[in-house]
């Protein structure tokens, strides 16, 4: 006997699925404008930092809306390469697909959800579920089951391919996708970063390539604390980084900001740290020595950006909203040893409200020279990454967040200080002779991105 | 293999022996966190120190679990001097206060390489415990050490640490495995 719910000849439903964030409830609504107006009084509840509705809330309204970084280009070069990657905390293969096209597939069989990829890397045309044998192909069309003329007949299959991200785009290498249909650009979502991924990473045709497989570690703490940190915060280098200095590894002048350091804060809340000085010995030009800089051809480039280039700024970190960090800057695996610069791609994956996984990818110059490549690559690993002896403390730093976000009486009692920079404070202003794009300060000693960027997240938080 | 190939296939006693107790001493002084003294007597200057990173393949996959480019660590005697040198002043904050640690070394290989060298693999069960709470990171995997026989003592000349984790369990790398 055959079951059927349906009357013969009825059309089996087609599930497009919507993507649109719940409604807020009225308590968090409160909540979220009592964080707007702090923020204008350089504050912030702890509360940020560990609460279970919040995050919920994050993973609905940024990680469903954002652009949010998946991979880079060089890491699936060939069609049928793919990798597990995360939006927020959903599993999604990346792949190149027969056409050569990147897809960002939501890996769960539309049958029963069991995952149709369980290697975090390889190579594959198709992806088949072990459980009842569904077959996709890497475009993430459905392309057939066991007995299907049997248990099928009138099955569509164009209506159950693997679920997809609506959007997915590169900007200089970076590939990021949007699961929101109705979302801008990512050009538009990058806004005035674009200028400076080009003058960071579009310094000739070749451009860099990932080095091996990235850094994966758990850290206990809320993943805002790194973005944080990276879109602005040049004042914890003197203390928290302060072992570098007495061993000789990190010059004293470059913690207390000597030369110029300061901000770049730009609109979407995206922000940079950026260092002018003269780069040391045998480094030259934006921190590359010679037989690394001889290969750079900035033709791309406009005269401002040429102008910034040609002014030392070879220290800059930044974080584009959400959660994707990077750091390029020079360093020593040991004292007296001659300098390299090394470029990082990092990446702030939350794991529930009090966990996050800190990604962490090396970047080179496919142009430059394997010496340099290679010390390059040892000089960041040996400064960032789950060993590095830098971001060692940090991880010790940030475990404070959660403790304190779901403190009862921290809720009642404290608001953390945002205020550095803020009119009257300090010596922090607003420079005006700036030749990118941005609001620039004068200091590093001021928190405006660490502001905007938290304004970016309420305000997202909030968007009807 | 007849029996007489495998007792000559086997390490001598005092090699094996020598060899556990190398490993044995390691653990001991990490365990009791002095750096400086593992530091001047176990480490060869011609060290070369790696963690490959791991990720998870299909038994089919051509390609290793282990990368051959991408390491958690890749270290010299150099710049375990600068680790270390790290860990003695006073705001090393990753290891200050120190992890509570306990390195239960087993299933120890020895195989005789030449005169003064021997390939010794271990596992390594690393619990790491910090601060006020009863929380614990478990650190595991097989480690393929080299040591040569330098005046009269083991010193490690290579290690490569084979992890049983893709995605690392622990805050940092501020211990040594």
């Amino acid at each position: 006997m055959t079951e059927l719910n349906e009357k013969p000849g009825t059309r089996v439903g087609r599930h497009t699925g919507t993507v649109g964030p719940g409604p807020l409830n009225g308590s968090m609504q409160t909540f979220l404008s009592e964080v707007q107006s702090d923020l204008v009084q350089g504050m912030l509840s702890p509360r940020v930092l560990n609460d279970p509705e919040l995050h919920q809330v994050e993973l609905d309204r940024i990680f469903t809306k954002c652009w949010v970084f998946v991979g880079h280009v060089s890491e699936i070069p060939n069609n049928g390469d793919y990798l597990l990657r995360y939006v927020g905390e959903d599993q999604f293969i990346l792949v190149r697909d027969e056409q050569g096209e990147i897809q960002l597939l939501f890996n769960s069989c539309m049958h029963r959800g069991s995952p149709v990829c369980r290697a975090e890397k390889g190579n594959s045309s198709h992806f088949r579920c072990p459980y009842h044998g569904w077959i996709y192909k890497n475009s993430g069309d459905w392309n057939g089951a066991p007995q299907r003329a049997r248990a099928y007949r009138k099955f569509d299959g164009a209506d159950w391919g693997l679920r997809k991200a609506p959007h997915v785009d590169s900007y200089q290498g970076l590939i990021f996708a949007c699961l929101d249909p109705d979302a801008v650009s990512l050009r538009e979502y990058l806004g005035d970063m674009c200028w400076y991924l080009d003058v960071l990473l579009g310094l000739n045709e070749q451009g860099m390539t990932t080095v091996g497989d990235p850094h994966r570690w758990a850290v206990p703490s809320n993943w805002k604390s790194g973005a944080d940190n990276f879109v602005g915060d040049a004042y914890h280098v003197i203390a928290l980084h302060q072992s570098l200095e007495e061993i000789g590894v990190l010059g004293g002048d470059v913690a207390r900001g000597v030369g110029s350091n300061f901000h770049v804060a730009l609109d979407g809340g995206h922000g940079l740290i950026v260092t002018h000085m003269p780069m040391p010995e045998p480094l030259g030009y934006m921190g590359f020595p010679p037989e690394v800089h001889s290969t750079f051809d900035l033709k791309g480039l406009d005269a401002d950006q040429r102008a910034f280039l040609d002014a030392d700024h070879g220290v800059v970190g930044f974080t584009i909203f959400p959660n994707l960090s990077f750091f390029r800057s020079f360093g020593a695996t040991e004292p007296g040893k001659p300098p390299t610069t090394f470029t990082l791609l990092r990446q702030w994956q939350p794991k529930g409200p009090e966990n996050f996984e800190l990604w962490n990818w090396s970047l080179e110059w496919k142009s430059a020279p394997k010496e340099f490549n290679d010390a390059a690559y040892r000089a960041g690993v040996s400064s960032f990454g789950p060993s590095g002896i830098f971001e060692q403390d940090d991880t010790v730093a940030w475990a404070g967040g959660p403790p304190t976000g779901r403190s009862v009486f921290a809720r009642k009692t404290m608001k953390f200080n945002y205020q550095m920079g803020m009119e009257g404070m300090g010596d922090y202003a607003i420079r005006e002779d700036w030749i990118g794009p941005g609001t620039v300060s004068t200091t590093p000693w001021g928190e405006m991105n660490q502001r905007r960027w938290w304004h970016q997240w309420a305000d997202r938080l909030m968007a009807q | 293999m007849t029996v007489e190939q495998v007792i000559t296939a086997l390490p001598s006693v005092e090699l094996e022996r020598s060899c556990i107790q190398f490993l044995y001493r390691e653990a001991e002084l990490l365990d009791n966190t002095d750096y400086s003294g593992w530091f001047e007597t176990c480490l060869s200057e011609g060290l070369e120190y790696r963690i490959p990173i791991r990720t998870t393949r299909v038994r089919t996959s051509r390609d290793a679990e282990f990368s051959t480019t991408g390491f958690h660590m890749t270290d010299t005697y150099g710049t375990m001097r600068t680790r270390v040198n790290r860990l003695l002043t006073e705001h090393a904050w990753a290891e200050d206060p120190p992890s509570r640690t306990r390195r239960v070394v087993t299933n120890v290989r020895v195989r005789e390489l030449g005169p003064d060298t021997a390939e010794v693999k271990s596992y390594l069960t690393l619990y790491r415990s910090q601060g006020d709470t009863t929380e614990y990171d478990l650190i595991v995997g097989e480690r393929q050490d080299v040591l040569g026989m330098e005046d009269g003592a083991w010193r490690l000349r290579s290690r490569l640490v084979l992890l049983d984790h893709t995605i690392l369990g622990t805050a940092n790398l501020g211990v040594f495995l």
